[in-house]
């Protein structure tokens, strides 16, 4: 099926763009703190909104359960930011990243008849595995270089897009394109502006983004792909974390970094491997 | 130079990380429990809201379609009878030398012939069983984009009124049920009753009335149907 200009421009480009601004200059305008914790989170959601609703991927009220991701993705974005703030203890993230999923996942899985394991038990296990690698994402921000950490993050979404287009639903790739878009824009303000470098509060709207992505995905999926394959990518910032190892920070020159980047987003490779095995190999 | 203890740090994290994530997806995996066990997965009945979370809505299971099959009814199977359908992708040329046709494969209906006249028709598919001879089609008309199977599993059509036009000809009205949406269609159909039941008809839909909403500007509205029974 052949992409169109309004599919690149309403469900990548202006995503990209929103997101770019938002960092650029609403950065500059607020306060140093309101900005290092609101801005990012900002500025990925309004891409993602506006890339969802242009194209037109979805109804309101929701209609059905994928229909709820514009609304979670507000509330995991405002909540990602919440607890950026300084004080904010381990404890307080444990709680509300895992109870805000929760949520998330009440009402963005369904309950069909026949799904391998009952909705409810894939929302527990699920948000605690978002729970679990949101909070050890948090940290890369500081480990990682801005461009790389968004960077890594936008390739796991446009793999996750891949993934989703592979699975049966050209819309669930376009709802997960916009995101990509929105990503990029972060990317670049990340790559050329030095006070949008390090870009906090992204990890747990990824990370959920994400899961959210893979279980939609893959409960309305009728490929070839496992269903254990739709896991793996949500994995994806332990390999961000190998990349900072000794051994691949070592590394100098393009090959280095090109080496850091491939290790950074091996956990999404893998699962792209996975799907492109199963559904042309198998 | 490498540092050792560096490596051992970020690598004891990553693992740490990997092993609870791997031990949380090894417990989702682990699930190969029907759903069909009410206890689990408690199927909703037909009507409930189907933005309430944790429930979806469905037209119900076979007994709340299956009206039975009254007496002296002619049965429709797979075996005496197809219903296709036709996608067409948004081209210049018309009609799309592309064009996908499909078909489905498991329903169940019955036609009522009292006295030489067709009076009555009722089919309850299911939607899940589709084909287009291309597994990749398939999978996307049975997700979300198009037919939306898992959430939507029936359609259904039963006729309200068959009269017969002046031709000879038979104009069919009945409900067309979709994503549980149902509108009514008239449509003309060639009938011929003696010895069985022969029955041809051919109309269109839009089938964004029903909810079947993915990009009109790529695939077209319309969308023929054609219904053909030989039956005995």
């Amino acid at each position: 099926m052949p992409v169109s200009l309004a599919d690149v421009g309403y469900g990548f480009l202006l995503p990209a763009l929103a997101a770019l601004l938002s960092l650029v200059l609403l950065r500059r305008m607020l306060p140093e703190d309101a900005g290092r914790r609101y801005v990012p989170m900002f500025g990925f959601v309004l891409g993602f909104q506006l890339g969802y609703w242009l194209l037109n991927l979805g109804q309101f009220p929701p209609a059905y359960h994928f229909h709820w991701l514009p609304i979670a993705m507000i509330l995991v974005g405002i909540t990602s930011s919440v607890t950026e703030a300084t004080g904010s203890t381990i404890v307080d993230r444990i709680l509300t990243y895992f109870v805000i999923s929760l949520v998330g996942c009440w009402f963005l899985l369904p309950n069909y008849p026949g799904l391998p394991l009952p909705w409810q038990y894939t929302a527990l296990i699920g948000s605690a595995l978002v729970t679990i690698v949101s909070l050890a994402s948090r940290p890369l921000v500081t480990r990682l270089s801005g461009p790389l950490l968004t960077g890594s993050y936008f390739s796991m979404l446009a793999i996750a897009a891949v993934i989703m287009v592979l699975s049966g639903s050209i819309s669930f790739g376009q709802i997960t394109g916009a995101a990509t878009g929105a990503c990029f824009g972060l990317f670049l303000a990340a790559l050329f502006d030095p006070k949008a470098k390090d870009q906090e509060g992204l990890a747990f709207p990824m990370i959920f983004f994400a899961f959210a992505m893979m279980m939609i995905g893959q409960t309305n999926s009728f490929s070839n792909i496992p269903q254990w394959a739709y896991y793996i990518l949500p994995l994806t910032p332990i390999g961000m974390w190998e990349s900072q190892s000794g051994f691949f920070k070592s590394m100098g020159g393009i090959g280095g970094s090109i080496t850091r980047y491939l290790v950074a987003i091996h956990y999404s490779l893998i699962a792209l491997g996975v799907v492109l095995y199963a559904e042309f190999v198998s | 130079m490498i540092r050792f203890s560096s490596i051992a740090t970020s690598l004891t994290r990553s693992a740490a990380c990997l092993a609870l994530s791997l031990a949380l997806i090894g417990a989702s995996g682990c699930g190969e429990q029907t759903t069909n066990d009410p206890a689990v997965n408690p199927v909703p009945e037909a009507g409930e809201d189907s933005t309430d979370p944790g429930t979806d809505v469905s037209l119900g299971d076979s007994t709340s379609l299956d009206t039975g099959t009254p007496a002296g009814a002619i049965e429709l199977t797979p075996e005496n009878t197809t219903i296709e359908f036709v996608g067409s992708h948004v081209v210049e040329e018309k009609p799309d030398p592309e064009a996908r046709h499909g078909k489905f494969q498991d329903f169940t209906g019955h036609a009522v012939v009292k006295d030489g006249q067709l009076e009555s028709v009722q089919v309850d598919i299911e939607t899940a069983s589709l084909t287009t001879g291309n597994d990749k089609l398939d999978n996307h008309l049975k997700n979300a984009d198009f037919f939306h199977v898992n959430q939507f599993p029936k359609a259904q059509f039963v006729s309200t009124t068959i009269e017969t036009a002046d031709d000879g000809k038979h104009q069919v009205t009945g409900d067309l049920t979709l994503l549980e949406t149902t509108k009514s269609v008239t449509f003309p159909a060639t009938v011929k009753t003696e010895d069985g039941l022969t029955f041809n008809a051919e109309f269109t839909i839009d089938r964004t009335e029903y909810g079947i909403n993915f990009d009109p500007s790529k695939v077209e509205k319309e969308v023929p149907i054609t219904i053909t029974v030989n039956a005995k």
